[in-house]
């Protein structure tokens, strides 16, 4: 029964609304098939330059967060520098802050209106460079998480690989033959969710002004000629088709899974030059970034500030705006990211089930096709519920369906929903079978294994899940542009979005976003400080586990 | 066996997030209306605040989106769940609307004028009302020009000047119903041909073509522009709340009332007339006049009520000067006739051309300050024919898609037509580009 | 103490369309303590499980007590068993592990209080009752398996491969208090394991399974002693295996012929392999050494070797010998000061024919000497 449940939950909120996208792109009015459309796009030298930038931004944003990271990675791993699990945390930071704040952040500050723009007076501009300012700022936001990842799936062996290199083994060749073997899964996770992201993009071009990527031409047609127009069907389609083989291709590259959880690094005391080396590197690393957002943070608190160095006033009213009239915005983010973590720990639970239980021919294909739902971006997905649900009506509400703010936290669901398989199936597999067996044995009815057991043991692991999947849906602004129904019911980011649209809001704007910043930051170490003293006993308890049997 | 362990669990959290959907359902469905506006959320958020204040049985919602997109979002929603007002300050949108039986009547129990000098405030068979008015000119950051030496612009034409080059700022035809207005109101008020060739001009003046129309005023307050083609409101905003900006009512430019009407269909169009009501009445009005919104009310005694003096800063614009000293030349028939026809060429000649655009007008600009040291001829006709080939439409006035009314056909046919104007654009700029080198390696 | 009896009818288990278990049979005794060993893969621990009732037999029956539990869920088949890694929940105190399977008894506080207590005092774990089983060794955590097993009274008691994380010296010592405990507690039990000094050492009788079926039952004597195949013969403690061929058999006698070890005759009982293709089997201690030139001993089978390695194990001397192209194993008991011979010797391998069992050769080539 609950395995339809689940059937019916991915027929109805992916399968079928994505089925019909692709078909209304490749039918004729009369239903049947025909390339009208396809010709039609083709023609038009736009949507052709669109497509040739969108896998230009997407490869290049990948790619310079790689090069950037790589040298850092090595260096590090050279020193065994092992970052504190907290600064390693930050490096998932991204995946919960919505880009497009770091572009406005860089047009505060190197636009010609204030500090650095104001002090170089050049052209630094990002919206003047357009494209290219594209792919920075999301190679840029995106950088940390690529080496993170790399640092993690690296620094495991970088003691054992310092102590090869005392035996002789140049450096080089440890780098060449261990540092990037070790780090590809790292890497290319890292770089296929930067390609991702950068391809899904709708509010940074559009905060830049650059309109000629798949993302805004989608965004565009739908929004000037409707949900039925087939040509943003297409448009997606062809979205979905470049990150699905995006995805693939980072899969069948590395052929390998990346674990979440980094592997046991029993550390030696660091030495003194080690822990410099480390310091300064990730302590540059942050002054970076604190650097590059110090333009929201300015506009922030700024009352006016125009064409001067800094702000010539300063005021705290913003932040009473946001925490204020903006107070609806955050309510409205709790209700469909809890809505949607909730829907997809539950969905998520049931497919790791499934996979955990699933006859090995099928458990592959189930596995891809999980992580292959991370391949449909976000404004394809709205546009297909978009016009898959718009005659829909909803039982007791008297109202469509894209008329209320149901599919947001549906279209969120989807999107979180393959961090939360790979979250569950991690929380699955800390509930061997034979915890289960042994409670239904001792004569406990259902219920009671249910809740004195099998619940308590997945709470840690379903709780994590829940708030990855949380903070996944919050900065999903792709989606949530298109299928806001109104301003009221706006979640923080679009409400951020929205702010900084206008001259006297960009204060109030910026305040969100610094807020959101520092209660996503917050969460996590919140998150990381309930996990350590569990993940100890965890972690004994699951080497006990593993390593008996 | 299979599954056996897990069942109950997952029973008893799906009945836990069915509560929980159908109690976050019971706070939704309270007594809302819901205004689709394409203005800025300091307008929405003060009137939001004061009506829900007043009309406490009611809860006012916003959809936010340009103006330009409210026929295919209506279009797209079965009536009974539709929004209940609309409110914009895109007349082409309600003439629209109208066309389309998408709007009921108001009824007649307002004070408000329904004419004002030459300007018709009211829609004459009473589906729409003025509530606001606004014009359109020219905004500048003060302290922006004068770190430059450039001289403030007083109109349209003066943006065309190359010391303007990469200072001014404006957003898209297709994306923002006030530049659509600014557009049509200078396509109407030189003529289609002169009129393009001056947007075109303008626009390869700008640092960028923003996505929405308050990245504009935005960008010139803060500094990062210096010039931007503004509605009124959007800069006195600015200035009134403390930034070194000025603005100038420019020519030629329609004097505009930000129109409301009751959408047909509505899904509760007592709460909806109640809105329009409110934000027609004396205390709506005054509304206007905040610092953060800045617009110009239709209800005369709001200018002259002496009542609450600091309600209105000193140099606040006077209605009658404004309507007087613009003369309107703006036909709202012709604008909604070919409203998606303008909105495609500016799309494929301007937004997504923009970069070609820009480096065009710099080519010509490079080469004509050259000229003006050394006269040639030869040169100066390769720069007329560069020019020729850049600044224009591309698409003949007389054209038919332009006189049809607007239907799934003519978006079809437009769609058709897009790629051939996306094309042309491409060789005219690559063209013009290569022109004006040409007359520049010359002058050398 | 009730008497409890199992039987198994030919029973079927298949996962995914694979066989696992192939007609099982088995009749266990009221009391009996039951080994089922088999190496892993073998298919004994979902004997365990079907046992249990956590998975569903394909075909056949089981019975407790004559009473057929093919409908019974686990929880009501009152069955005990041990996991393999113990399955302690993580998240509870061991006091609340062990009362896990008696709270819903509807036994009164005190009277829960006194049950738990007492089988805690009984495995002599009595002080861990508050603690967290992670923090537990690996000894106590065994024991609070047991108790939380026992507790419930079952009518029948299972253990998966109980020692496998034990080490040495901890596991003689569990295997004796287990041994003495089920004693008392006279409790039917059914312990599965690969390692067969477990299951020789504590067991009534021993069921040797390989792949999916029973090669054999007995006592743990008649099994090392005696074992009916050369599968169980490898499997249950060590042998020298000797590929040949039998030339006839006749009138109570045999004639065995090897390139190794050259054509033998000796009398033999009335199980010998028909003529054909075979293997004698003989363990390391059924050997005996002599000096090359040394007497031969009539009641022996002489052959001629020379010593390769020693392994001093302490009782004996563990002798690898080359015989023709063959090392076989050959087990001397050692005497205080008795040196051991050195490697390279030549000398004589003396065997008895009545410890040799001679099998039907199997299609594999068989190694000489296969160690556990």
């Amino acid at each position: 029964m609950l395995f339809s449940v689940l059937a019916l939950y991915l027929l109805a909120f992916l399968a079928l609304p994505v089925g019909a996208m692709v078909l209304r792109g490749v039918t004729n009015t009369e239903g049947r098939f025909s390339t009208d459309h396809l010709t039609l796009l083709l023609a038009n030298p736009v949507y052709l330059e669109s497509l040739g930038n969108s896998l230009v931004v997407a490869c290049g944003a990948a790619l310079l967060a790689a090069l950037a990271a790589l040298p850092i990675a090595m260096l590090l791993w050279r020193h065994h520098v092992r970052p504190s699990i907290y600064i390693e945390l930050c490096g998932f930071l991204p995946l919960f802050v919505p880009p497009f704040v770091l572009a406005l952040s860089l047009q505060n500050l190197l636009g010609r209106g204030g500090a650095l723009g104001w002090l170089l007076g050049g052209d630094l501009d990002p919206a003047i460079l357009g494209l290219p300012s594209v792919m920075l700022v999301e190679a840029l936001h995106y950088f940390p998480l690529v080496l993170m990842t790399l640092v993690m799936t690296t620094s495991a062996s970088s003691q054992q690989a310092c102590e090869a290199a005392r035996l002789g083994s140049s450096w080089w060749r440890l780098m060449t033959r261990i540092f990037l073997p070790l780090g590809m899964p790292g890497l290319a996770f890292g770089m296929s969710i930067t390609f991702l992201k950068a391809m899904d993009d709708l509010a940074t071009p559009l905060s830049l002004g650059v309109t000629n990527l798949l993302a805004p031409q989608a965004f565009f047609r739908v929004s000037a000629y409707g949900s039925q127009d087939p040509l943003s069907s297409l448009i997606a389609t062809l979205m979905v088709v470049i990150s699905a083989l995006a995805w693939l291709a980072s899969i069948r590259l590395v052929r390998q899974h990346v674990s979440w959880r980094s592997g046991a690094f029993a550390a030696a005391a660091p030495s003194r030059r080690q822990t410099i080396v480390g310091l300064s590197c990730l302590g540059g690393i942050v002054m970076l970034y604190a650097t590059l957002y110090a333009g929201v943070a300015l506009t922030s608190i700024a009352r006016i500030w125009s064409y001067t160095l800094l702000p010539e006033s300063f005021t705290l009213s913003h932040y009473l705006t946001a925490l204020g009239d903006e107070r609806g915005s955050f309510i409205n983010t709790l209700i469909y990211c809890g809505f949607a973590a909730v829907v997809d720990v539950l969905v998520g639970l049931l497919m790791a089930y499934a996979i955990d239980r699933a006859a090995p021919r099928w458990k592959t294909g189930l596995t891809w096709a999980a992580a292959g739902l991370l391949s449909v971006p976000g404004v394809a997905l709205a546009i297909a519920y978009l016009q898959f649900f718009r005659v829909v009506e909803l039982p007791f509400f008297n109202q469509t369906i894209d008329a209320s703010w149901f599919m947001l936290p549906m279209a969120f669901s989807v999107r979180g929903l393959p961090f939360a398989i790979r979250a569950c199936t991690i929380a699955l597999q800390r509930l061997p079978k034979s915890y289960v067996d042994a409670a239904s044995l001792s004569g406990g009815s259902r219920l009671r294994v249910a809740t004195k057991i099998v619940l308590p043991m997945l709470a840690f692991g379903l709780f994590v899940a829940f708030l990855l999947c949380f903070g996944v849906a919050a900065v999903d602004l792709s989606s949530a542009m298109l299928l806001v129904p109104s301003e009221t019911d706006a979640p923080v980011a679009y409400s951020i979005y929205l702010n900084m649209q206008s001259t006297t809001g960009r204060g109030a704007g910026s305040a969100l976003a610094v807020l959101s910043i520092a209660l996503v930051t917050l969460s996590l170490f919140v998150l990381l400080a309930l996990l350590r003293p569990k993940s100890k006993a965890a972690s004994s308890f699951r080497k006990f586990v593993f390593t008996a049997s | 066996m299979k599954g056996n362990c897990l069942r109950p669990i997952n029973r008893s959290a799906c009945v836990v997030g069915l509560l929980l959907s159908l109690l976050s359902v019971g706070v939704a469905a309270s007594e809302s209306v819901v205004v689709a506006s394409s203005f800025p959320k300091e307008v929405l958020v003060a009137y939001k605040k004061a009506f829900d204040e007043r009309y406490p049985q009611y809860r006012v919602e916003f959809v936010n989106f340009p103006g330009t997109h409210i026929m295919s979002y209506l279009a797209d929603h079965p009536a009974g769940s539709r929004p209940d007002v609309f409110w914009s300050s895109s007349a082409d949108s309600f003439r629209a609307l109208l066309r389309h039986d998408l709007l009921q009547p108001i009824g007649d129990r307002h004070e408000t004028p329904a004419k004002i000098g030459g300007v018709n405030i009211d829609d004459a068979q009473g589906f729409y009302k003025g509530q606001a008015l606004s014009g359109s000119g020219v905004m500048w950051n003060t302290r922006y020009l004068a770190a430059r030496s450039i001289a403030p612009p007083a109109t349209w034409s003066d943006l065309v000047r190359p010391e303007y080059s990469g200072h001014v700022v404006m957003s898209s035809a297709s994306r923002s119903g006030t530049t659509h207005l600014i557009v049509e109101s200078i396509l109407q008020g030189a003529g289609w041909e002169p009129g393009w060739s001056l947007i075109v001009q303008i626009a390869g003046n700008c640092a960028t073509i923003t996505d929405r129309s308050f990245d504009v005023p935005n960008s010139v307050t803060s500094g990062r522009f210096g010039v931007g083609l503004v509605v009124d409101f959007l800069a006195l905003s600015g200035k009134y709340s403390g930034f070194p900006v000025d603005f100038s009512y420019a020519s030629p430019s329609a004097i505009i009332p930000a129109s409301i009407a009751l959408v047909a269909g509505a899904r509760n169009p007592a709460g909806g007339a109640t809105f329009i009501d409110f934000a027609l009445s004396a205390e709506g009005q005054r509304l206007l006049l905040r610092p953060e919104i800045s617009r110009l009310p239709v209800l005369a005694e709001i200018y002259s009520s002496r009542d609450k003096p600091a309600d209105k800063p000193a140099d606040y614009p006077d209605l009658v000067d404004v309507i007087g000293s613009n003369p309107s030349v703006y036909d709202p028939d012709v604008s909604a006739a070919r409203h998606l026809v303008v909105n495609a060429i500016f799309s494929q000649r301007v937004s997504f051309r923009h970069r070609e655009l820009v480096v065009v007008t710099r080519a010509i600009h490079a080469a004509e300050r050259l000229l003006r040291q050394r006269p040639n001829p030869q040169a100066q006709a390769l720069i007329e024919q560069a020019r020729g080939l850049a600044y224009r439409s591309g698409v003949a006035e007389s054209d038919e898609l332009m006189s049809a009314a607007p239907s799934r056909a003519q978006v079809a046919a437009i769609a058709g037509r897009e790629a051939q104007w996306a094309r042309q654009a491409g060789s005219d700029y690559a063209a013009a580009k290569e022109l004006a080198e040409q007359a520049l390696a010359m002058l050398h | 103490m009730n008497r409890v009896t199992i039987e198994v009818r030919n029973l079927d288990f298949s996962y995914a369309a694979k066989p696992v278990l192939r007609d099982i049979s088995l009749s266990i005794e009221a009391g009996e303590m039951f080994a089922v060993l088999g190496p892993s893969g073998s298919g004994k621990t979902t004997l365990l499980r079907l046992l249990a009732g956590l998975e569903r037999p394909s075909a056949g029956s089981i019975r407790i007590n004559r009473d057929d539990v093919f409908d019974i869920p686990p929880a009501q088949r009152n069955v005990g068993m041990v996991f393999q890694n113990f399955s302690l929940w993580p998240h509870m105190s061991v006091f609340d592990n062990v009362a896990f399977g008696v709270v819903d008894r509807h036994l009164g506080g005190a009277e829960l209080e006194a049950r738990v207590a007492g089988i805690l005092e009984l495995l002599d774990i009595a002080e861990t009752r508050d603690i967290r089983p992670d923090c537990l060794s690996v000894g106590q955590q065994q024991r609070v398996a047991l108790a939380r097993a026992l507790v419930t009274e079952p009518r029948l008691l299972l253990l998966d491969d109980p020692f496998s994380n034990l080490e040495y010296e901890l596991r003689v010592q569990m295997r004796h208090d287990l041994r003495l405990l089920q004693r008392r507690l006279g409790i039917t039990t059914i312990l599965v394991t690969h390692d067969q000094q477990d299951a020789l050492s504590i067991a009534d009788r021993v069921a040797v399974v390989a792949h999916g079926t029973i090669r054999q039952v007995g006592t743990p004597a008649a099994i090392y002693d005696f074992p009916n195949s050369i599968d169980v013969a490898r499997f249950v403690g060590v042998s020298n295996f000797v590929p040949g061929t039998i030339k006839y058999v006749e009138n109570q006698r045999v004639e065995f012929s090897s390139p190794d070890v050259g054509s033998l005759r000796w009398p033999t009982g009335r199980d010998a392999p028909p003529e054909g293709p075979a293997v004698l089997s003989i363990r390391p201690h059924a050997l005996h050494l002599a000096p090359i030139d040394g007497f031969r001993d009539g009641r022996y089978l002489w052959l001629e070797g020379r010593i390769t390695t020693s392994e001093f194990l302490g009782e004996v001397v563990r002798y690898q010998v080359d015989v023709g192209s063959l090392s076989v194993s050959v087990n001397q008991a050692h005497f205080t000061c008795s040196p051991v011979t050195p490697s390279g010797t030549a000398v004589l391998v003396g065997f008895d024919p009545s410890r040799a069992r001679l099998f039907p050769a199997s299609a594999a080539m068989v190694p000489a000497a296969e160690h556990d």
